[in-house]
């Protein structure tokens, strides 16, 4: 897994590289770097240094492979719910920030707690809706109200009703 | 003069508007995504109806709590409340994971109580002398200075230096994302215009900290904090602390002031500098990173002490030394006083009152920073699910609430994972966050110094200032390593 990491940071250093040949140069006299030079001199030192520590760990997987197998696949199997649980969290995050917009800072958190809760293993489903409801008037309250943070409001309905709220 | 500063802040109502304006700045300061700059600025309306020195003795007091409140979320939470604790979190948060919690609160409100006084006493003693000193510094100043900051990389990864420095490396690149501020040009922008201005750092703080402490206390079916905390109130920590490490507190302290003076340079910069400094001169530099007490000394007194740094250029000359200074300068015209030379001939008991007030909202930082911080740690009493769940979404509005954009949050989401993997694989974080911090500082002082120069690398080299923080910077950068080859041959022989 390491080394799949390693040369996934090879790949995005190597993305800057190439990446940094798109940006489009403006003379300014004395200016050696350029837009383009100093990213490009971070990535080169990257890439070099990352170069060597893939070729360390080939030359000691080579020699360990066997047992971090064995190791990885104990780790897998012990793990495998709380992976569950993690890829659960994850979706509904990812979900909040995509309708945050549409659906506004309220009903959001409302719903992302709860679930939360519920993914997280929280058995007392009232309690869980209980606690909802009241970090969300917190929060509401802290930062709509006292700090005016113009928090999402929603679309339609929803943000008719936010106004009312913060 | 100083008696008159006395009488001016000891006025009863001053006095607690001071109390109030100090709790309100921890407050603020323990909220992730609110900085010290929003709880000046939202304090800045009740000022209209005061005169112009309760109203800056009031603001400063909000300035000096919310400094120090940022310690709270990243120690109880692994969420910097503010830009200016990141380094607190380094060693913070591995202290409250130890049960020591309470004692790194203590050390925090410690550290920066007195790194405020320090501030205030050399911004009263030195004000005038300090101010134009600090207008020498240039662009190859400002490079030198991020090369110090950065130098600290290898200690902060001392198990795996050259993954520490890996890590630094894809910070100072994701640094140079959004628009160049010399040329003007796009760099790797896609041409999306939310990435124009730069990928900002609280967002990937949160994410690769927080938001991925999360995710691997999940996959380890454990509790972070409350597992072996059961009750956080502030440890006070006593003098005879302070005089054992006298010489760390009036250090960072020091660190703190002069590059809170710095214009443009702040108590982020500061804070992470001095922990550098800390992390070089320790005689344990491989305890920094997972919870070693100076560490989070060396970063609050430091924070702490730019607050009275950060003051001198805008009392003296009129020039601001950071955002809340510049607020504060505005809080001066909006009074009918104009910041500069004539404002210290015509009111001298404006700097005093201001002393006073950093000295009183600092001292005051013990009893209401732990008043504050044992509230806001009883959520570490709760089961994790529930903790979790509130640190998640006080993240998410913390990335929202910086720009009321939700662009930020998508980066935080994505950064998470890249803190998820780094912690996984050995990588530094710090030395990430390290990179994107100082990674304007750095490019932008090289080249503007470069074309100053005229090309000549050697500018770098012949001026005094420049020079010797780079010597000591390669001096803090090479410092773990010699350490590490004569333990070595130590063994060996």
């Amino acid at each position: 897994m390491e080394l799949i990491f390693d040369v996934f940071l090879i790949c995005v250093f190597a993305a800057f590289f190439f990446l940094s040949g798109n940006i489009s140069e403006v003379t300014i006299a004395n200016d050696n770097l350029g837009s383009r030079g100093f990213p490009r001199m971070i990535a080169i030192v990257a890439i070099v240094l990352l170069a060597f520590s893939i070729a360390f760990r080939i030359r000691l997987l080579f020699k360990q492979r066997r047992s971090e197998q064995q190791s990885n696949e104990a780790k897998i199997g012990i793990a495998k719910n709380l992976y569950m649980r993690l890829f659960a969290i994850i979706l509904l995050l990812f979900f909040y920030i995509v309708f945050l917009k549409q659906l506004g800072f309220v009903l959001e958190t409302l719903l992302f707690i709860y679930l939360c809760l519920v993914i997280m293993g929280e058995r007392n489903h009232l309690r869980s809706a209980l606690f909802s409801v009241a970090f969300t008037a917190l929060l509401v309250i802290i930062f709509g109200r006292v700090f005016f943070i113009a928090l999402p409001r929603g679309i339609g309905f929803l943000r008719e009703v936010s106004y009312y709220l913060f | 003069m100083l008696l008159q500063g006395l009488i001016n802040v000891f006025s009863p109502m001053t006095f607690l508007l001071v109390v109030l304006g100090t709790a309100w700045g921890l407050i603020a300061g323990a909220l992730p995504g609110l900085s010290a700059s929003m709880a000046v600025i939202l304090m800045l309306p009740f000022t209209y109806g005061m005169d112009g020195i309760q109203s800056v003795i009031v603001l400063v007091a909000v300035y000096v709590g919310a400094m120090c409140g940022g310690s709270f979320s990243a120690i109880l939470l692994k969420t910097p409340g503010t830009p200016s604790a990141v380094a607190t979190t380094f060693d913070g948060y591995p202290m409250a994971m130890r049960g020591e919690a309470a004692k790194a609160i203590g050390l925090s409100i410690t550290g920066s109580a007195v790194g405020g006084i320090i501030s205030g006493l050399i911004m009263v003693s030195s004000a005038s002398i300090l101010a134009v000193w600090a207008l020498k510094f240039q662009s190859a100043e400002f490079f030198a200075l991020s090369l110090l900051g950065l130098s600290c990389i290898a200690s902060i990864g001392s198990k795996y230096p050259q993954k520490a420095l890996i890590s630094a490396l894809l910070g100072l690149l994701v640094s140079t994302v959004g628009l160049d501020a010399i040329a003007g040009q796009e760099r790797f922008t896609f041409g999306k215009y939310y990435l124009m201005n730069g990928i900002d750092y609280i967002p990937v703080m949160i994410g690769a900290y927080a938001f991925a402490e999360v995710y691997r206390n999940i996959l380890e079916n454990k509790g972070s904090v409350k597992g072996k905390a059961t009750s956080v109130k502030a440890e006070l920590i006593g003098l005879k602390h302070v005089i054992q490490h006298w010489k760390l507190y009036i250090k960072s302290s020091i660190i703190g002031t002069v590059i809170g003076i710095i214009p443009a340079a702040g108590g982020s910069i500061a804070a992470l500098i001095s922990y550098g400094e800390a992390v070089r001169s320790s005689k344990h530099p491989e305890e920094f990173g997972n919870g070693a007490e100076d560490g989070v000394i060396a970063s609050e007194a430091a924070n702490n002490a730019a607050v009275g740094g950060s003051l001198v250029p805008t009392l003296v000359l009129g020039i601001p030394g950071g955002n809340v200074a510049a607020i504060l300068l505005a809080a001066f015209t909006m009074h009918g006083l104009i910041p500069g030379p004539m404002l210290l001939k015509n009111q001298p008991d404006m700097l005093y009152s201001i002393l006073v007030g950093v000295i009183v909202a600092s001292l005051l930082l013990f009893i209401v920073g732990k008043f504050v911080s044992t509230q806001f740690s009883k959520i570490t009493k709760l089961p994790y699910s529930y903790m979790a769940t509130i640190i998640i979404v006080l993240g998410l509005v913390g990335a929202y609430s910086l720009k009321n954009n939700v662009y930020d949050v998508y980066i935080m989401f994505g950064f998470s994972f890249l803190g998820y993997f780094f912690e996984k694989f050995h990588y530094s974080t710090s030395s990430f966050i390290l990179g994107i911090v100082l990674g304007p500082i750095c490019e932008n002082g090289l080249r503007k110094q470069l074309i100053l120069a005229g090309g000549d690398w050697t500018t770098f080299f012949t001026r005094p200032i420049s020079l010797v923080v780079i010597l000591l910077s390669i001096f803090s950068f090479s410092t773990p390593f010699i350490r590490s080859f004569l333990k070595a041959r130590r063994t060996s022989c």
